[in-house]
């Protein structure tokens, strides 16, 4: 029966999840949410980490997931 | 178990799928524009409507702008474009316009009624309709050719239809 309630629990605590929908990302698109927000910066570890990985990209999204910025 | 089973079908998103070509798109939606005039996607006369999805902070919006306009002012007699704009906030998207010109009119979304009934999954995005509603193509993001690649589709489905 506890087993059958800490399910039930977990499934309602499960209906807080809801997905944000492309055009609901407008705060994730700010420039203070980068997760560096100096270009310099962002710029140089890039370029660190392309040297040091021999591969590009994927360290995060523009646009608040838009991919568009 | 009937309770559990109730419960975990209730948390189950509802998945939308998006639109596709051959799909009805929803034309009835009713929506201000920058007037506060309520327009409907329905009362366009031209042959082809173009639906753009925009929001301020979308960079790729706004390089769509142009060609946009370019499609608006170009291929008034067979085309129309309208704006739909989602931000959260209206006031964003008028400061938005006042630095892009556009050439069409901008009817405002701010709770995302409209894409939320087309399952638009990316931003922008844009919908090629007829007149009648049918989809004939969806464009996701922007790219530099969309407006030509438009403007053959137009020319084909033409063609086709006589």
């Amino acid at each position: 029966m506890n087993k059958h309630v800490c399910i039930l629990i977990l499934l309602v605590l499960a209906t807080a999840c809801t997905p944000v929908k492309p055009w609901q990302k407008g705060n994730l698109a700010r420039r203070d949410m980068a997760i560096t927000t100096d270009p310099f910066e962002s710029n140089l570890r890039d370029h660190i980490f392309d040297s040091k990985e021999a591969a590009r990209g994927g360290r995060s999204v523009g646009g608040g997931g838009c991919g568009c910025n | 178990m009937r309770v559990l089973l109730a419960t975990l079908l209730a948390v189950v998103p509802v998945w939308a799928f998006a639109l596709e070509p051959g799909d009805q798109f929803p034309t009835s939606v009713q929506l201000s524009d920058e007037h506060g005039a309520k327009l409907n996607i329905s009362k366009f006369q031209t042959p082809f409507i173009l639906i753009d999805f925009w929001a301020s902070w979308c960079g790729a919006c706004a390089k769509a702008f142009p060609a946009l306009n370019s499609l608006a002012d170009s291929e008034k007699s067979t085309l129309s474009v309208v704006g739909v704009n989602v931000d959260g906030e209206k006031q964003d998207a008028l400061d938005f316009l006042k630095e892009h010109r556009h050439s069409f009119p901008v009817i405002f979304d701010s709770r995302g009624e409209l894409p939320d009934a087309c399952a638009v999954d990316s931003m922008p995005t844009s919908i090629l309709i007829k007149r009648s509603g049918e989809v004939v193509k969806v464009f996701k993001g922007f790219s530099d050719g969309d407006a030509a690649l438009i403007r053959d589709l137009v020319k084909q489905v033409e063609i086709k239809a006589t």
